[in-house]
């Protein structure tokens, strides 16, 4: 689903590359995570998968495209092959629930009638079902997440991509966020979910990337946050 | 983008610049308007011309001791002129007769001239009127000859006024289209400013290019389109009011006819929309990413 080789980015009056020589491949239908601290390229990484950053050097593919090659309205199709969710929902005020899931449709020119059956399976999926005419205000945190959630698949992409989608949630709506994007994962959609949550990573043991200072450090198949060596043993400190 | 969503985005983008797309508007009627005027007065200039170019004759007036020969001379070398269509001989009692009935009304004018006063002439009409310079310069000091008259030269004050006015018509619909496409550009880069999010989602879910920059194209497509149609009903008012009202029995010439107008309301209302949605294209193209 996502093939990366020699990846480097470095912005423009930047003095260290913000990505340096990524090489990983990412099948269809996994979960991954992709940690690392703040500033270790998570996002940069994100935006490159979309094509909202041109790479320095190497070549990206998704969903077998290479999104250098692409004119700018084959990006604007392969993009409707990727779903995004981000920390601060960007969801639109003045719309409900229901009309800011049907935007996605409607700006790709999606037909009325496949909205009508699309929106309400998605809000379904989310728990939103009886919430869609609701305007975001109207909702908490973890429901707003749900609300950009339905929006990024309501078009059913095959790759979902959430940048720090937990960050501003409590834990426990946190862990309800990262189960439903377990039970996307598990209908079929690649999903790469950058947290600096140790909790979300630890719980679900599914394949793990680290980044440290735009380098992959780590590439683990069903890792936990941190590398066994860097786990603070309590034990060690009450001694 | 389906017809729907870009309506409503249309009618969103609208509410939220209504102040200025007004201002737009005003601007480009002002702008228009005078456009339409210069363009009803180029249209006037033609139509003069038109009606002229039946009626303007070079006259050469024969000196009272001009012989037969040297007056049939002056006849066949006029004739052998490419420019001239042709060429008739009034007496002096015809050319009484004429000026008796072009002044009619003016019989103060009548009596001091007595048919013995006026000399007999040569009536020269041309192909184009326009060309009665070479005729003038060429015939005049020839033999028989008293001298050589252009009835366009009479109309040349009116012709200057006319040209006046359609050039200071260009000159200030120029200068107010420079405030128009200033106005437009900056409600684009207003309205994208304002709707950055809603792009940067399209942007996000795949929406084309097109899509993203259809709303803002249309909308001050519109409201340029708004202040053509605008400005066409003021040269309608022009035309009815002004040119078939107060001016109707002013003038002996033929004025501008409705389908000028309509011409002048079509070609402002295209321009006002055109120009609208050129200047909104070329502004995304620096204040909206895609």
């Amino acid at each position: 689903m996502i093939r990366l080789s020699g990846v480097t980015k470095t912005y423009p009056r930047a003095k260290q590359p913000a990505l340096e020589g990524i090489t990983v491949n990412i099948p269809a239908g996994q979960f991954v995570f992709l940690v690392g601290a703040s500033g270790s390229g998570k996002t940069t990484l994100l935006r490159l998968l979309l094509r909202a950053e041109e790479p320095s050097a190497g070549r990206i593919e998704v969903a077998g495209r290479d999104l250098a090659g692409l004119s700018r309205r084959r990006l604007a199709r392969a993009r409707r092959q990727i779903g995004c969710v981000f920390q601060d929902f960007r969801l639109l005020s003045d719309r409900t629930v229901a009309q800011n899931v049907t935007f996605a449709l409607d700006v790709t020119g999606r037909s009325r009638r496949a909205a009508r059956t699309a929106v309400p399976e998605i809000l379904e999926l989310v728990g939103l079902a009886d919430k869609g005419g609701r305007y975001p205000e109207q909702l908490s945190g973890g429901e707003q997440q749900r609300a950009a959630l339905a929006r990024a698949m309501v078009a059913r992409p095959p790759l979902l991509l959430a940048d720090e989608p937990t960050g501003n949630l409590d834990p426990a709506t946190g862990a309800g966020i990262v189960h439903l994007l377990e039970r996307i994962n598990e209908a079929g959609t690649t999903v790469v979910m950058a947290t600096h949550n140790a909790a979300h990573v630890d719980a679900l043991r599914r394949r793990v990337l680290e980044l440290d200072a735009g380098v992959l450090v780590r590439d683990h198949p069903s890792g936990a946050y941190s590398p066994p060596s860097r786990v603070p043993v309590l034990g060690a400190w009450a001694s | 983008m389906r017809p729907r969503a870009l309506l409503t985005a249309l009618m969103a983008t609208l509410r939220r610049n209504l102040v200025m797309v007004g201002a737009v508007v005003v601007t480009a009627t002002i702008c228009l308007a005078l456009l339409g005027a210069g363009l009803l007065l180029r249209a006037q200039v033609h139509t003069v011309n038109t009606f002229l170019l039946g009626q303007v004759e070079v006259v050469v007036d024969l000196t009272d001791d001009a012989t037969g020969p040297q007056v049939r001379a002056l006849e066949s070398d006029l004739r052998a002129e490419p420019v001239v269509t042709s060429v008739g001989y009034e007496s002096k009692q015809a050319t009484f007769d004429r000026f008796r009935r072009d002044f009619h009304d003016s019989p103060a004018i009548l009596s001091g001239v007595a048919p013995g006063d006026l000399p007999a002439t040569l009536r020269v009409a041309l192909t184009d009127p326009r060309r009665s310079s070479d005729i003038v310069s060429d015939y005049t000091g020839r033999a028989g000859v008293e001298s050589v008259r252009d009835d366009r030269a009479v109309l040349a004050p009116l012709y200057r006024v006319l040209r006046g006015f359609t050039i200071g018509a260009f000159t200030l619909a120029l200068l107010q289209a420079t405030a128009m496409l200033a106005l437009i550009y900056t409600l684009v880069r207003a309205s994208a400013h304002s709707r950055r999010r809603e792009t940067a989602i399209m942007r996000l879910v795949g929406a084309t290019d097109a899509a993203i920059r259809a709303p803002f194209i249309l909308e001050s497509g519109l409201a340029g389109l708004a202040g053509g149609l605008l400005a066409g009903a003021c040269l309608v008012g022009l035309k009815a009011f002004l040119v078939d009202g107060a001016l109707a029995g002013e003038t002996a010439f033929p004025l501008i006819g409705w389908d000028a107008v309509w011409r002048g309301v079509i070609t402002v209302a295209v321009a006002g929309a055109v120009a609208g949605a050129l200047t909104a294209g070329f502004a995304l193209r620096r204040h909206l990413r895609v």
